[in-house]
């Protein structure tokens, strides 16, 4: 194969990616090749841009309401809930200390 | 009108954790991303689902538009486009919980003003008008109806390898018009 057909090969094989026509295994291959071929990468966004067009008569229809505050809750909450349970393990680790230097105190009063 | 450098703007934004560009992000988005959700799954639930999908990719993969060599929106179609692809192809049902809660809501209303800048590239579609109708229609099935290749051969009743055959000639004949 020369290096020309070679290279239209692979601009083919990108189009077929970019419209989803790939079997699973051809398409784990061709990813793992996106991945350190940045020719390929460009045959691949070149077709995206193309063939997005084809999205350009897809109307906008609104998500329900309340889609966006269920998106917000799960992005977004779960590293607050992370920081809060942080922050509720120093306060018992506080107590539990408090209450060690406590009872230190107090056998070290009845020692004395 | 949301603009590419606007768009790309928030993206950068988004890269940070800034969350109030990705709220802005959403806005601007979320009808297009939906629409296109909806014309590869109709079906309100699973196009949900792929959105949903979507816009958590978006929010964790904002870094990737940098490296990925293309323009924000067809970035974000294109990942609308994958996560509604994947739940075609494996026709999950296991929608999530909260995702079909949501479709008991009733709809928000879409700003009228908030029209999506139409593609500049146009080309695609002209040089597809070389192709015979039905030749042309096998990419529009493949690229937004989400059809597989035995799909495809089943729509034209065709053997699968004379449907490969077909598209990969148009491919190259399209690459040669758009001068790639």
């Amino acid at each position: 194969m020369t290096q020309s057909d070679a290279k239209n090969t692979d601009k083919i094989l990108a189009g077929e990616y970019a419209l989803g026509l790939l079997s699973d295994q051809e398409k784990t291959e061709f990813e793992a090749r996106l991945e350190t071929e940045p020719q390929l990468r460009r045959y691949h966004a070149n077709w995206l841009e193309d063939f997005v067009t084809l999205t350009d008569d897809i109307g906008e229809v609104a998500p329900p309401v309340g889609f966006y505050a269920g998106l917000e809750k799960r992005l977004f909450d779960a590293p607050q809930v992370a920081e809060q349970a942080t922050q509720s393990g120093s306060l018992v680790r506080f107590v539990l200390g408090a209450a060690v230097a406590v009872v230190v105190c107090a056998l070290i009063l009845v020692a004395l | 009108m949301a603009k590419t450098a606007e768009l790309e703007k928030l993206l950068e934004q988004v890269a940070t954790r800034d969350r109030d560009a990705f709220g802005d992000l959403y806005a601007l988005t979320s009808g297009k991303l939906f629409g296109v959700c909806l014309r590869i799954l109709a079906s309100r639930p699973k196009a949900q689902a792929a959105l949903w999908s979507a816009f958590v990719q978006i929010w964790q993969d904002a870094k990737s538009l940098q490296t990925s060599g293309l323009r924000p929106m067809t970035w974000m179609i294109h990942i609308a486009h994958q996560k509604s692809i994947q739940r075609l192809r494996l026709d999950l049902t296991d929608v999530s919980q909260e995702t079909l809660a949501d479709e008991a809501q009733t709809e928000g209303e879409w700003p009228e003003d908030l029209v999506l800048k139409p593609s500049e590239h146009g080309q695609l579609i002209n040089c597809m008008e070389v192709l015979p109708w039905e030749r042309s229609a096998v990419f529009r099935l493949a690229f937004v109806e989400g059809e597989t290749y035995p799909d495809l051969a089943a729509h034209f009743d065709l053997p699968v390898d004379t449907m490969r055959t077909w598209v990969r000639q148009d491919l190259h004949i399209l690459s040669e018009c758009l001068d790639r």
